[in-house]
């Protein structure tokens, strides 16, 4: 078996709430990604998933545990600070928050992110030409960032995510505010990672997607990790033979209790 | 970040910054509109004002204070004959009366009695015998002019009359009056000259002459204008510069690419200075474009003499003004980086902002005061220094060194907001994220950084700059009192500036204390202390030969024939009891000092640095920062202190580095003071030892020969006696290159 190119160490975080109370939004969570692998991290709204790739990321500090990307600890920055830049470069995140630039092109943008990954310029440019490829964007490339329409730039940012083609990509619900159309290119373009053998770790809500493009899944709920698998393993511990209806039980359970 | 710019990923990462900015309509608008739309408007209403207050001349009385009746009644036969001349065609009469106090717009309690004229033309007279002095009515502005009419007789029947006339200079009213009162003279002088040439053909002098003296004018609405100018600019330029902080940060959370960004490896500081440079440049353009703008108006408007008197708006003071913009650009993007960096959003940055672009209002205003000027502590004071500067500069009247402050502690401040900025951009990258604030700047850092690093170094210049110059203003102010307690304030606060404040600068960044100011490690030293006797009791022979060198190669602004400065006051020191002398100017001087610079600054660049080249550049730099900051004195630049104390610098951190203590410097240092500053009291007995410091440049040649031999001597045994680097404060350094080369290259 491969070493795991994601750990994620009994992460925990919390935040404290307007009124000064602190939220527990992440409890003591632990899963590993290998490469070609993709791992659904899955939960209803709040769950705690954004938080727990911002921490393997090493965007957020974690109040306990930590986060190993190949091998590299993703937290305390300043203390490893040249280790953390090389953990960096070998992470891809992208996320529906997003944004484009809205007065730049496509290409200039693109190989904006390409340089800020010190990529030198010529590669960025044929990498940019095959990614625009895949990702049918070639025809964009030239337009300001402000005329794509959602689908393009959820497409751009692919793209962007892309640019200096990291071993690990970290996906924070890729397809939210896409059709159906736009969500099948996206978890086709996910299968297509995991064939180059990324290790992808996806945080979604879109459960019948995720049941068909990921090898494992975590069920996060209220900041805890509930179930973890395979999809067959996940059966067998729920008695359910979908995502979705694990699901309902999950929150039914909490209510419940 | 030097790999950054030498790929020239740098320079593109500014382009982006910039070309983003510069396609946003937004920015278009106030680089380009905002001057076209302002400045027309502006100078409408300027002229407005300003015609208001001297057309208001000829509808009102010009009054003028005259000595006397019969001058008086001179003066309306000048005011009478003139309109006659110059409305021969159409005669009107004066209305001419002689009123006893009935001078409404006078000073009642002045004793005086008025006389009126009314003409139809121009203005209209009022004269006001004025008992009191003529000039302090004047300077009062009772009268806007003054007027005593002596007889002259020269040649045989021919009188003339001589017109001594006092006007307020650079009051447009009394300026008005003086130019009208010139025009009916030379009217009757032209009249009666070309009638005399009909009538016996020769060319005879005036029968009126005409001096005129200023005084200096007290309101003037000129004066106070200039400000305006500069004002407009520098509020102009925090527009300009506003919108793209604003967007370039917060805009970029809002637009949800700030989290991408901070995913990259690239430094943040990096990614800010990018930022930093485009909301810069488009301050700059900002304010090339609206000093474009304003020069076009203030020249074809003719507003420029009224503003800024007779040599006018010329283009030369229009450029000498944009490096000050740009100065400030430099200051004001830094704080609105700082600002906007903890915006999460668009309107939170303008919320941030507003409060701070009007409190910037304030001090703008205060620099419309005429009498608000440019010097020492005003220097300090941030935006208002370069408001005044710019004034200044436009009057001509800038003074250098005020201006060299007012530069360099705004640069100061833009170097402390860019290290604010840095701490604070990105924080809130990733939303809901409830760590960081203002306040995190304040913060202690959670783990132990060992020595000062060159941000740290950076940061406590830029804060402890402006301190440092307004304390030597305020001790500079104390000349009344007595030198005793001045001597003992100023060792007072050099300690605390040079040694309290670094200290508790170092705890606060929980900086390793022993590291920082290390002063143990006797064991490693005490051999080199007959060096360091020697070396400080012969150095003064050193220091007084680059004192003479520096005069030689014009580094020398003051007379300085003299050991030390303080010559001058000698006669005042001599009262001093020689104690205070050792311990207030010798001893706590040399430890403030050594603590800073050769503990805070040296120890943090050797602790960087490898190699015997880096640990010369590091004893050399700080010896230069110590040079430079001897220089700094009040309202003038001491620059002959320059090349001696980065000598002594050199030598007491070239110490200080072989025996990785700051003991043995402070020692050296304390002596060497102690003696420039006991040698005057002994001046009898080293003139009989034939050393007349004062008098001679050179010191004798044995006294050279033989303080190099005693320094040298000192310093091959500093270098042969102490264990480098015993401390481990130190580096390791390259023993066989260091060896050889230290002695000569010092001596």
């Amino acid at each position: 078996m491969t070493t795991p190119m994601i750990i994620a160490s009994e992460l925990s975080k919390s935040f404290r709430t307007a009124n000064g109370q602190p939220n527990q939004a992440v409890d003591h969570i632990s899963f590993s990604v290998s490469a070609g692998e993709v791992y659904g991290l899955l939960g209803p709204n709040g769950a705690g998933k954004t938080t727990t790739l911002r921490m393997v990321m090493g965007l957020l500090t974690p109040d306990a545990g930590f986060a190993t990307v190949d091998g590299a600890r993703t937290d305390n920055k300043s203390v490893h600070k040249n280790q953390s830049s090389a953990v960096l470069s070998k992470l891809g995140m992208i996320s529906t928050n997003d944004g484009v630039y809205p007065w730049l092109s496509v290409r200039e943008m693109l190989s904006y992110f390409a340089d800020l990954y010190g990529v030198p310029p010529a590669l960025a440019q044929t990498r940019m030409a095959e990614l625009a490829e895949l990702l049918d964007i070639e025809k964009v490339l030239t337009q300001r960032c402000s005329t794509l329409s959602t689908g393009q730039k959820q497409r751009v940012t692919f793209a962007r995510g892309l640019m200096h083609d990291p071993p690990v990509m970290l996906l924070d619900e890729p397809t939210r505010g896409l059709d159906v159309v736009g969500s099948r290119t996206v978890f086709k373009f996910i299968d297509l990672l995991r064939q180059r053998g990324k290790a992808i770790l996806l945080s979604t809500h879109r459960l019948d997607e995720a049941e068909r493009v990921c090898d494992r899944f975590g069920l996060l709920h209220k900041g805890t990790l509930r179930y973890e698998g395979t999809l067959d393993e996940l059966r067998a511990l729920s008695g359910q033979q979908h995502l979705v209806d694990m699901f309902i039980d999950l929150i039914d359970q909490r209510g419940a209790a | 970040m030097m790999e950054l710019i030498r790929s020239g990923r740098l320079w593109r990462m500014c382009v982006k910054e910039l070309r983003e900015t510069l396609r946003d309509r937004r920015t278009i608008f106030t680089l380009v509109l905002m001057p076209l739309l302002v400045y027309p408007i502006l100078s409408l209403a300027l002229q407005r004002l300003i015609l208001n207050s001297v057309s208001s001349n000829r509808n009102e009385t010009v009054i003028v204070g005259i000595d006397s009746e019969s001058s008086a009644e001179i003066l309306n036969q000048v005011i009478k004959r003139s309109h006659e001349l110059v409305e021969a065609d159409s005669y009107r009469s004066f209305r001419y009366s002689t009123q006893e106090n009935s001078t409404e717009n006078l000073n009642p309690s002045a004793t005086h009695k008025a006389v009126a004229w009314k003409a139809d033309s121009t203005c209209d007279w009022k004269g006001a015998i004025i008992e009191k002095p003529l000039q302090k009515a004047l300077e009062s502005g009772e009268v806007d002019l003054t007027l005593t009419i002596t007889q002259q007789t020269s040649g045989r029947q021919s009188k003339s009359f001589l017109f001594s006339i006092g006007y307020r200079e650079s009051d447009s009213r009394s300026e008005f009056a003086l130019v009208e009162l010139r025009k009916l003279i030379q009217t009757i002088n032209e009249n009666e000259a070309s009638k005399l040439r009909l009538a016996t053909g020769a060319d005879r002098s005036s029968p009126f002459e005409m001096i005129a003296s200023a005084v200096p004018g007290s309101s003037s609405i000129g004066a106070s204008l200039a400000s305006v100018i500069p004002l407009v600019l520098v509020l102009m330029t925090i527009t300009g510069a506003v919108y793209p902080a604003i967007d370039l940060t917060a805009g970029e959370r809002e637009r949800g690419t700030m989290e991408a960004l901070i995913a990259t490896p690239i430094p943040r500081f990096a990614l800010l200075f990018s930022k930093y440079v485009a909301v810069l440049s488009v301050a700059i353009l900002t304010a090339i474009a609206n000093l474009t703008a304003m020069y076009v108006t203030l020249r074809f408007s003719g507003l420029a003499e009224a503003l800024l008197g007779n040599q006018g708006f010329s283009l030369l003071s229009a450029i000498a003004v944009l490096p000050l913009l740009v100065v400030f650009s430099a200051f004001f993007s830094a704080i609105l980086l700082a600002l906007c960096s903890v915006a999460k959003s668009f309107k939170e940055a303008q919320a941030y902002l507003i409060p701070v672009i009007i409190l910037s209002m304030g001090p703008g205003i205060l620099s419309l005061l005429p009498s608000v000027r440019l010097t020492g502590a005003i220097a300090v004071l941030p935006l208002i220094n370069m408001i005044l500067m710019a004034r200044e500069c436009l009057t001509g009247t800038l003074e250098v060194i005020p201006g060299i402050i007012a530069v360099s502690t705004t640069l100061c401040y833009a170097v402390i907001a860019m290290a604010i900025a840095a701490q604070l951009f990105g924080m809130h990258a990733v939303p809901q994220n409830s760590e960081v604030s203002w306040r995190s700047w304040l913060r202690s850092p959670t783990q132990l950084n060992r020595l000062p690093t060159l941000e740290h170094l950076v940061i406590y210049l830029a804060i402890f700059f402006p301190i440092y110059f307004v304390a030597i203003h305020v001790l500079a102010g104390f000349r009344g009192i007595d030198l005793n307690l001045r001597v003992w304030l100023n060792a007072m606060a050099t300690m605390i500036l040079f040694a309290l404040l670094p200290t508790a600068f170092a705890k606060w960044r929980k900086l390793s204390i022993p590291r920082t100011f290390p002063l143990g490690g006797i064991a490693s030293w005490w051999m080199a202390i007959p060096g360091l006797v020697l070396i400080a009791i012969s150095m003064w022979t050193v220091a007084h030969e680059i004192l003479v060198f520096s005069e030689v190669i014009g580094l020398a602004s003051l007379d300085f024939d003299k050991l030390a400065s303080l010559e001058k006051a000698k006669a005042e020191f001599m009262t001093l009891p020689l104690w205070t002398i050792w311990l207030a100017m010798a001893v706590l001087i040399a430890v403030a000092e050594e603590w800073f610079f050769r503990g805070f600054v040296l120890q943090g660049m050797l602790g960087r640095s490898e190699g015997a080249r880096g640990i010369w550049t590091s004893i050399i730099l700080s010896a230069i920062l110590f040079g430079l900051f001897h220089t700094v004195a009040p309202n003038l630049l001491a620059i002959e202190r320059f090349l001696p104390t980065t000598a002594l610098g050199i030598l007491i951190g070239w110490i200080a580095w072989r025996t990785g203590s700051l003991v043995p410097g402070i020692f050296v240092h304390s002596i060497h003071n102690g003696l420039l500053f006991t040698m005057p009291r002994y001046e009898d007995l080293l003139r009989q030892w034939g050393l007349g410091i004062e008098n001679q440049k050179h010191l004798p040649i044995a006294w050279i020969v033989g303080g190099l031999l005693c320094f040298t001597i000192g310093l091959v045994i500093v270098q042969t006696t102490s264990k480098t680097p015993a401390s481990s404060s130190l580096p390791k350094p390259e023993p066989m290159a260091l060896a050889t080369g230290d002695a000569q290259r010092l001596s």
